[in-house]
């Protein structure tokens, strides 16, 4: 049978880098592809061509006999060809759920009917397929799930498709604990025999050794090796992937010190790091105390409490009754540089002094002169080049830039060195590099405590403690350290792989956003019948409404741009020109008025796609048009005045029983700003709020949707300037310059999170009806509407709060 | 050469010789006399948006909301405990810089301690003082100014105002503070990377906390050069500040996104972002223009320079 995908002399380049170097291959059908390489070997570059994100400078590729290589392919057609990726970041919209996240994936498939209910079916029997006994419901938020739980959710979308052919798995497994694993392992080859291509890339070998047919090992951009899993080994891929000779492969578990040693110059007696029984699976056992000299692994399955430990020791003081107790200063290594690694405007040197510099007095002078004394033996062990540590950090490898991060710790000069997953995606080259580094360091006097993804690494300390359901379950030392030895020690002797995953916990149910706001207007709304209770009549409610019927609209508006993770400062302004607008040119000349208004949507979708195509921050360039909006009313109608077009005052006096007009109108926005919200629109503009990379690496596209977005914005500001006509039959070009910040206010009230993209439409009619209620409210106490601003500011503080408070609990 | 055109407030400087070049050129309208005009205004705007620049330089979206808020209560502070007399000046300054300080300590404590987003915290800050200040307004009877205040903020020395001493000062202080301080390293990782400065052990709610209340305290000396300026207090008079402060930080090159500051630039970018207004008075250009063609710059300012900030290098 003819391979379903071929490549011929792919080559890639980014500026000077060959990130893939004249690259031929071949990925036979219904086979498990393992592609191996280091970081930057070209392993992403080469996905990013097969799922057209990227196309090559040269060479040719095929799938399926269709040429993929030319700039007409793209992400979208690499899925309507059947290639999928599950990427290595996590690439879910967290605010959205399951059944959401699936219809981001699938929308071809899901593009007519009920899509809502079809969708959650298929990612339910998905889920189940491929992780039998979780407990994910289509229904499920995202975000409430555990990591493990998103990115098995990422799995199943992926493996969902029904013209899938090709299934792309970027370390698939680094957060999933070993049952799921194998669960997904399990999948994978089922699959595989039923036809499926799969092309599985990670850094766990013994895994990928078990599972793949065929394999790719890549090394600075070039294959250097392809064939089948009979003609290769363990060591062979060591060998193959770190391009050194055999000889100086083993390292084997070389520790510096045993318990009994005592390194020179350094007490024995004082523990740098205590921690305090309560940590142990039995804490009759005692404190676990930590040396000097010593490399102390945190071991334990994914997710056993490895990393709240280490972060733990991080923030841990010399206070005695606190759970971890700490005797020295402490340096930082993460494995996750984007994060919380590196400063990206900084030079390397800049960003090696920081931690040193930080312990400084605020006010002391800081001198390059001294940063080169300071990185001068780190540069010199790390051989980095002069221009390298003047360059920016981010022109660097990753390999090296993991290199600054670790000589950031150790100039530091810290007694305690913590390092999270160093290693995390570097190059075995790197990564023996750092073994050595890290045993002459503990020669030296200093404590290190290594937590780490890849378990050999453990074979590297002194001493490990092994973790188990957030407890340290078992302490082994150095020389008993063994594959063997930690991995019983992991399960535990009475239980069984497959229990281990179980039980997954249910999705947590978050509280609705617009409780807090309802309860609020309640008590606002209570508190006006008290004083008045005529006010609650349809009639008095009516009137009360229709002042808050614009700061509503303006308030969905913001809500929207706000769903983008972004805020607009100057949709109070724009609503304000409409208002002009619409009572001077709508009425003395319709069609002139008319095209003004469309005009003001164009302005406003343009303005959406200057921010994005230029990467402005929203905020500032908001702020900017406010102005544009407020000079443009001032040149129309320098003073307040107009009059309301007829039909317009004829709309907002319809004489309808018993629903005052302001009501309907209110309830028409709220319908409309839902639906658009729950609509496959809403949710694409929500997806991009949430994750902006997942929703290109999906093939969404991004300005159109964020054109749209300010559309939208602008759509609800129109109807909230016409709405103020209409009210006041009149215009004042300041009329509405008090809803902008109002708007921002009502949002977060309302229960959206002003980054992320998480809104609640029903939350932002209620908390905005209650600020512009505050003001009728004031009045009949008797208070001077002074006080309106502070009432304002101190409810947005209070519910604010609340909800942190909420949030933190749970 | 080279290096005087990659500094970050070289579009500034050219700005403001260009305006500069065609005020006095083609309008003949310029002489030195409303030229230190133009400095002392731009002087006065400085002093508040090196505090907005602050602020906006601890990055995570922050922007000052109370400067504008700050700024009117502590005109109508200062010239109400000031009475006119100078010997009541000190305890003016003194009255205003608590309420500086304190504003700023309030919007620090709100943004660290109870996570609030900052643009958030100080709206909501900027509104409780909004109310403090229509109360204030409602006492509030003198409008004399003390010679003295009034002397710094119009006088000249030999025909360079004095107020343009002031803000030199000041834009000198803050640079030594971001570019060679310990302090201005702190300020700037966490500008970047909050989390990575939290672990590489720079105390990020300490560093927050100092640019917020420099900013306050800043934004406090506005408001009493101001009122020194205009002979007294009336509410809205910091409202413009807004606006301005956010468009003198961006014009003078500073990253709008934090993490990397230049008082320098924000001085520059106060000059020409004053001398855009002043063209246009000298043109008499109608306000509404004004407001357009003011909003039209920072538009166009943002989207030619914003610096596109380099991507992480993919494996």
């Amino acid at each position: 049978m003819d391979p379903l995908v071929v490549g011929e002399n792919l080559t890639k380049a980014y500026g000077p880098t060959v990130a893939v170097n004249s690259v031929s291959f071949a990925i036979r059908r219904g086979a498990i592809t393992a592609l191996l390489g280091g970081n930057g070997a070209g392993k992403s570059t080469l996905t990013r061509l097969w799922s057209g994100t990227t196309h090559p400078d040269e060479g040719t590729l095929t799938f399926d006999s269709h040429p993929i290589a030319d700039a007409g392919y793209s992400v979208r057609k690499a899925k309507n060809l059947g290639i999928r990726v599950v990427h290595q970041e996590l690439s879910v919209c967290t605010n959205l759920n399951a059944a959401e996240n699936l219809f981001l994936e699938l929308s071809a498939h899901l593009a007519v009917g009920s899509w809502r209910r079809k969708a959650s079916r298929l990612v339910e029997e998905t889920l189940e397929t491929v992780f039998p006994g979780n407990r994910v419901r289509g229904s499920s938020n995202i975000g409430a799930l555990t990591l493990a739980q998103q990115q098995m959710v990422e799995i199943a979308r992926a493996a969902a498709d029904p013209k899938l052919k090709l299934l792309i798995l970027d370390e698939p497994t680094s957060s999933l604990d070993a049952a799921r694993s194998h669960q997904l392992l399990e999948y994978l080859r089922h699959r595989a025999q039923a036809g499926l291509s799969v092309v599985f890339i990670g850094h766990k070998l013994g895994e990928i050794l078990d599972l793949a047919d065929d394999f790719l090992v890549m090394r600075d951009g070039r294959l250097v090796w392809s064939g089948p899993r009979a003609e290769t080994d363990h060591e062979k891929l060591v060998i193959l992937l770190s391009a050194r000779a055999p000889g100086i492969e083993k390292t084997g578990p070389v520790i510096g010190l045993s318990a009994g040693d005592s390194p020179p110059g350094a007490s024995r007696e004082a523990a740098l790091v205590e921690v305090a029984g309560r940590w142990r699976e039995k804490p009759e056992l005692g404190a676990v105390k930590l040396f000097r000299g010593e490399i102390v692994g945190l071991a334990g399955l994914e997710g056993s409490g490895q990393q709240p430990l280490l972060l733990d020791m991080h923030g841990a003081s010399a206070r005695p009754q606190a759970k971890v107790t700490r005797r020295a200063q402490v340096a930082y290594v993460t494995g996750d540089r984007r994060k919380e690694g590196v400063f990206p405007l900084w030079t390397t040197m800049q960003n090696m002094t920081i931690a040193r510099n930080a312990r400084r007095s605020i006010l002391q002078a800081v001198s390059t002169s001294v940063e080169k004394e300071w990185t001068a033996p780190w540069r010199e062990r790390f051989s980095f080049t002069a221009s390298a540590m003047e360059r920016p950090i981010l022109q660097l490898s990753g390999g090296n830039q993991q290199k600054a991060l670790m000589s950031r710790a150790l100039i530091d000069q810290a007694d305690v060195v913590l390092l999270n997953d160093p290693t995390r995606g570097v190059d075995i080259g790197v990564k023996r590099e750092f073994y050595q580094v890290l045993r002459d360091v503990a020669r030296s006097g200093k404590l290190i405590v290594w937590y780490s993804s890849e378990d050999a690494e453990f074979l590297e300390c002194s001493r490990v403690l092994v973790l188990r359901r957030g407890k340290i379950a078992a302490e082994i030392s150095g020389p008993e350290a063994t594959r063997e030895s930690l991995t019983s020690a992991f399960f535990g002797s009475s239980e069984t792989r497959a229990e281990v995953g179980e039980p997954q916990p249910a999705a947590r149910r978050a509280m609705p956003g617009w409780l807090v706001p309802l309860a609020a207007l309640t008590i606002v709304l209570a508190a006006i019948g008290l004083f008045n209770p005529r006010a609650l009549s349809p009639f008095g409610l009516g009137l009360l409404l229709s002042t808050a019927v614009p700061l509503v609209l303006v308030s969905f508006g913001q809500m929207f741009v706000v769903a983008r993770s972004e805020i607009d400062l100057g949709i109070g302004a724009f609503a304000g020109l409409i208002n002009v607008i619409s009572a001077t040119l709508l009425v003395d000349k319709p069609f002139l008025g008319t095209a003004a208004l469309a005009a003001g949507l164009v302005a406003y979708g343009l303005l959406g796609w200057v921010i994005y195509v230029r990467k402005i921050p929203a905020l500032v360039a908001t702020l900017g048009s406010a102005f544009v909006w407020t000079g443009l009313g001032y040149v129309l109608q320098p003073a307040p005045g107009g009059s309301s077009p007829e039909w317009l005052t004829a709309a907002f006096n319809m004489p309808i029983p018993w629903v005052p007009p302001p009501i309907w109108i209110l309830l028409i926005a709220a319908l409309a700003a839902v639906l658009v919200t729950r609509s496959r629109l809403g949710i694409v503009l929500r997806g991009f709020g949430n994750n902006e990379t997942a929703m290109r690496q999906l093939g969404w596209p991004p300005v159109r949707s964020h054109v749209i977005t300010y559309l939208l914005s602008a759509i609800f500001g129109l109807a909230a300037g016409l709405c103020l006509t209409g009210v006041n039959t009149a215009s004042d070009i300041n009329a509405a310059s008090s809803y902008t910040l109002l708007s921002v206010a009502a949002v977060v009230m309302g229960g959206c999170d002003l980054v992320g993209g998480r809104v609640e439409p029903v939350g932002v009619v209620f908390a905005a009806v209650t600020l512009s209620l505050l003001g009728t409210l004031l009045g009949f106490m008797r208070l001077s509407s002074d006080n309106i601003a502070a009432v304002q500011g101190f409810i947005l503080i209070g519910i604010v709060v609340l909800r942190t408070v909420w949030a933190r609990a749970r | 050469m080279r290096k005087l055109f990659s500094q970050p407030w070289i579009w500034a400087l050219l700005g403001v010789l260009a305006l500069w070049g065609l005020l006095s050129i083609g309008t003949h309208q310029v002489n030195l006399g409303n030229l230190s005009g133009i400095m002392a205004s731009a002087a006065l705007l400085s002093i508040v948006a090196i505090g907005q620049m602050l602020v906006v330089t601890t990055g995570n979206g922050a922007v000052d909301l109370s400067i504008p808020s700050v700024i009117t209560l502590s005109a109508f502070i200062a010239t109400s405990v000031t009475g006119g007399q100078d010997a009541r000046l000190l305890l003016g300054l003194l009255a205003v810089a608590a309420l500086g300080a304190g504003v700023g300590f309030a919007n620090a404590l709100i943004v660290n301690r109870l996570r609030i987003p900052p643009i958030i915290a100080t709206l909501a800050v900027g509104y409780i003082l909004t109310t403090a200040t229509l109360v204030f307004n409602r006492g509030f009877k003198t409008y004399a100014v003390s010679p003295l205040l009034a002397y710094v903020a119009s006088g000249r020395v030999s025909g360079v105002p004095l107020i343009l001493l002031v803000a030199a000062v000041l834009t000198w202080a803050t640079s030594f503070l971001l570019h060679a301080s310990v302090y201005g390293r702190n300020l700037s990782a966490v500008g970047q990377n909050r989390r990575a400065a939290h672990f590489a052990g720079v105390r990020v709610e300490v560093t927050t906390a100092i640019a917020y209340v420099l900013s306050g305290l800043l934004a406090a000396l506005g408001g009493v050069l101001l009122s020194g300026r205009v002979s007294g207090a009336f509410l809205e008079m910091g409202t413009p500040f807004l606006l301005q402060s956010v468009g003198a930080v961006v014009v003078g090159g500073s990253s709008i996104l934090g993490g990397r500051g230049n008082a320098f630039g924000t001085l520059l970018g106060s000059i020409f972002l004053v001398m855009i207004v002043t063209t246009m008075q000298v043109l008499r250009v109608a306000g509404g223009f004004q407001d357009i063609v003011e909003g039209m710059l920072i538009l166009l300012v943002l989207a030619v320079a914003t610096v596109q900030t380099p991507t992480a290098k993919k494996a």
